[in-house]
């Protein structure tokens, strides 16, 4: 088989091993702050593809997440464990499995998205829903076993509820999406199985930094590795001050 | 099916309800009628929650039905296609009708104005008409300009006092409320009795449950005792009055053209409470040391577990509860002339 890999084009950079690491440092540093093109690509991909996981996740997995919380049925406590247990889902296992699904001999392969955006982000959703629905089903726990009573007595429809339930949670709601994006943008083994780390295409940041870190190339690599901690930590920074605010 | 003018606002038929395999309300039969302050009391588990939330059509009953106006709310009638469809209406005018409180206020998040106007902008006002209707709810309440306040923000008798605004935004015809006193303190509690009598003086049904005996003596047209999940008849006589005089060994009870001994007792006592097995029936006038001797007619008598209950009209219906034999003995029957006494220091004011 092919791998997509597409070859690296560094010819312009001398080879980074002997490099003394401030060196290194110093070019990733310049590299960021010049604007190099492909590095602010990159970056701008791997938002790109976690953004939109999330939000496909977010779209059924908050609903479901409320429903979790509110409603009493047979097996909750199970399929709330098993959630749970989803939410540490090995990243290559998504991958393996959607690759299986995808691929051109595969049930869904006459799609041909392998090696394509949307696989990225087909596999990076699944990754994200158990957290989106097992983080808001656990944040909304905290609301009163009664609170949709109130609003059904007042005259709110089911749909009603469930708007005002996530409302009334909504700093859960929010960290459990935000949760979803930090999993996400993190994550190498979907990207990689799926995206195929094409350039120009399907390259993300951890793709990427596996990548030039394999080839001995640090300052990109140190570069995006720069982006993605900041992205992490501008995630957790927001999701403190609205655990703090709510 | 009879008439709506005619049915009462609620019946209830063969009811059982179950909560977590276990049975907690048994109802064989059972009306509400509409105009009347009902109030249920009983012990914790009693089965009052249920019973208003049965009433309200936000549980089902396990077996029999709850009928609004005639309709089926929930029940055995929903098995049926043609059922389904007449408890969808049941449901709807209940919802439309009625409006519970819960014992716990559970305010949302946010604006008192935001939680009171909540009722009247999901069931379809406009902005404007809600915040003018949380408005005047909030000044029957006693919280007039209150809206900008944030929820979190208020005293326990504060929030519950909302909670019933969030409820009296809908314009209820039919307000029930759940211990609405449990979490206040005496002068909460106070405001709270006024402002269920006001709601009851405009025409507003209530059906409420308390464990607060005096402010249900002080509320109920109707008092109901629920033991062990089961309606109980109340053996007690509930006068509605006012004292008409005192002086220094009886307090004066005007019930009715009625006037009652009680003990001396200073207060604005609204209510004399006098137990029906406390009330002696006799033919003749007695010679003895209790000092209410009223003369009546029996209207009514029946058995009552093991007793028999005697409803002697006296200018007010007086409920007594006697043995069969000395029923036989002294001949009470409908129509019948006798004589009732008890103790003043068996009357209790409230």
């Amino acid at each position: 088989m092919t791998t997509p890999w597409a070859a690296s084009n560094c010819s312009r950079r001398t080879p980074c091993v002997r490099s003394r690491a401030t060196g290194v440092l110093g070019r990733a540093f310049e590299l960021l702050v010049s604007g190099d093109r492909e590095v602010w690509f990159i970056t701008w991909t791997s938002l790109r593809f976690s953004l939109s996981s999330a939000v496909i996740a977010c779209i059924p997995g908050i609903p479901l997440g409320v429903l979790i919380a509110l409603r009493r049925f047979r097996g909750r406590r199970v399929l709330l464990a098993v959630l749970t247990s989803l939410m540490a889902l090995p990243t290559v296992v998504v991958g393996l499995i959607v690759y299986s699904l995808v691929s051109r001999a595969g049930p869904l392969g006459s799609f041909g998205i392998l090696f394509t955006p949307r696989a990225v982000i087909l596999g990076q959703a699944i990754l994200a829903l158990p957290i989106v629905v097992s983080m808001t089903a656990s944040g909304l726990s905290g609301l009163d076993p009664l609170f949709p009573e109130v609003l059904t007595t007042l005259g709110a429809s089911r749909g009603g509820v469930l708007w005002m339930s996530v409302r009334q949670a909504r700093g859960a709601v929010l960290s459990a999406s935000l949760a979803s994006f930090g999993r996400v943008v993190g994550e190498v083994g979907v990207a990689m199985m799926l995206g195929g780390n094409i350039r120009w295409y399907t390259r993300t940041i951890t793709t990427a930094i596996a990548l030039e870190t394999s080839k001995g190339e640090f300052e990109q690599g140190i570069a995006l590795g720069i982006v993605l901690i900041v992205m992490a930590l501008g995630v957790n920074a927001v999701l403190h001050w609205m655990v703090r605010h709510e | 099916m009879s008439s709506p003018v005619s049915a009462p606002l609620f019946s209830l038929r063969g009811l059982r309800a179950r909560f977590e395999g276990r049975t907690v309300l048994t109802v064989d039969s059972l009306s509400f009628e509409e105009g009347v302050v009902t109030v249920l009391v009983g012990e914790n588990g009693s089965g009052k929650t249920t019973l208003l939330r049965l009433l309200n059509g936000l549980i089902a009953p396990a077996e029999g039905c709850v009928e609004f106006r005639g309709k089926p709310v929930a029940g055995e009638g929903l098995a049926a296609r043609e059922g389904r469809l007449a408890a969808r209406e049941g449901l709807a005018a209940v919802r439309r009708e009625s409006v519970l409180v819960h014992q716990s206020p559970l305010l949302f998040r946010g604006s008192v104005g935001l939680n009171v106007g909540y009722g009247p902008r999901i069931r379809g006002a406009r902005r404007a008409e809600a915040a003018a209707r949380a408005a005047e709810a909030l000044r029957r309440v006693g919280l007039p300009g209150f809206e900008r306040r944030r929820a979190s923000a208020l005293s326990g008798g504060e929030e519950q006092r909302v909670a019933l605004a969030r409820a009296l935004a809908l314009s209820p015809r039919v307000l029930l409320l759940d211990e609405p006193t449990a979490n206040v303190d005496e002068e909460s509690r106070r405001g709270i009795e006024a402002i269920i009598r006001d709601v009851s003086a405009a025409g507003t049904t209530v059906i409420m449950s308390t464990h607060n005996m005096e402010l249900a003596y002080r509320l109920c047209d109707r008092l109901l005792r629920l033991d062990d999940g089961v309606p109980a008849e109340v053996e007690e006589n509930i006068l509605k009055g006012r004292i008409a005089g005192i002086d220094d060994q009886f307090a004066y009870f005007r019930t009715g053209n009625v006037v009652i001994r009680c003990p001396a007792r200073q207060g604005d006592f609204a209510v004399a409470v006098l137990p029906c097995d406390e009330l002696i029936l006799s033919r003749l006038p007695l010679d003895s040391s209790a000092r209410n001797q009223l003369k009546g007619i029996v209207t009514e008598i029946r058995p009552l577990g093991t007793l028999m209950l005697a409803v002697v009209d006296c200018g007010v219906p007086l409920k007594a509860l006697i043995t069969r034999q000395s029923a036989a003995q002294i001949g009470v029957a409908p129509g019948a002339a006798c004589v009732v006494t008890f103790k003043a220091s068996a009357v209790r004011l409230h």
